[in-house]
């Protein structure tokens, strides 16, 4: 459990970290579509889709790797609370399309990437 | 300066859900992925909060980028959220995925206008 709690925590260290680098290198402009951290939680769904079903399929002893890299890194590098304040925020500055467009872009891909993930992870295991 | 606090609150955020994930999965043996949905709302009520806060008091921005992009964003999860839907749905449990998506997006929302309430009408 203590080992386990050190993986998850300096996974979720690197984690916050590069969602805020890529939030510094390419800023939030208000009342835009947050495309920054809409492509993070993409690619984060993605990954963690995939590296769940290498983890589960391929790599069974990995555990510290899966708490590095799944509960650590990969979900923390994604995140829910920005994504419905910024409903919150989007709607309560009048952009109710954005706010709806966003948060609908965020669900159906956000499924599918994940969903790309697992998939690509299957194909790539071959036997699996 | 700035980097190495989203670090150590990121730290903070990914351990904190780990923890209360695991807590909230001790207490039931559903299905349903309760923990996630959890740590989803209770850290959009707080991100709430921290974003009412930051409006109304003069906090230096280290420290609401530290609680709300480090530790906030870290304990909040969107793709645990979406891998956790979609193996709801690879088991055919098809109202829970359901159930899964509205809930977290519905009261999630619901959690951070909340939040972001209580401090106006406190202060």
């Amino acid at each position: 459990m203590f080992q386990k709690v050190i993986m998850v925590g300096l996974g979720g260290a690197l984690g916050a970290l590069l969602r805020y680098s890529f939030l510094v290198l390419f800023p939030y402009i208000p009342g835009a579509f947050p495309y920054t951290v809409f492509m993070e939680n993409m690619i984060g769904s993605f990954l963690l889709g995939f590296i769940l079903i290498v983890f589960r399929n391929k790599w069974k002893p990995a555990w510290p790797a899966r708490a590095f890299f799944g509960t650590g890194l990969l979900s923390s590098f994604t995140t829910f609370s920005n994504l419905t304040m910024n409903l919150v925020t989007l709607t309560g500055e009048g952009h109710i399309i954005t706010a709806v467009a966003y948060m609908m872009a965020s669900v159906l891909a956000g499924l599918a990437c994940a969903f790309w993930g697992m998939m690509l992870a299957r194909k790539w295991g071959g036997s699996l | 300066m700035i980097y190495l606090v989203v670090a150590i609150a990121g730290a903070l955020g990914a351990v904190s859900r780990f923890l209360m994930d695991t807590f909230i999965r001790s207490l039931n043996d559903s299905y349903f992925p309760w923990g996630t949905f959890f740590v989803n709302t209770s850290g959009s009520f707080a991100l709430g909060m921290t974003t009412a806060l930051a409006v109304h008091y003069d906090f230096s921005e280290i420290v609401v980028i530290a609680v709300s992009a480090g530790f906030l964003g870290a304990y909040t999860t969107f793709s645990g959220w979406m891998v956790q839907t979609l193996e709801l749905i690879e088991s055919h449990a098809w109202s829970y995925a359901i159930h899964n998506i509205f809930s977290s997006v519905i009261i999630g929302t619901l959690a951070a206008i909340a939040g972001y309430a209580v401090v106006i009408f406190a202060t």
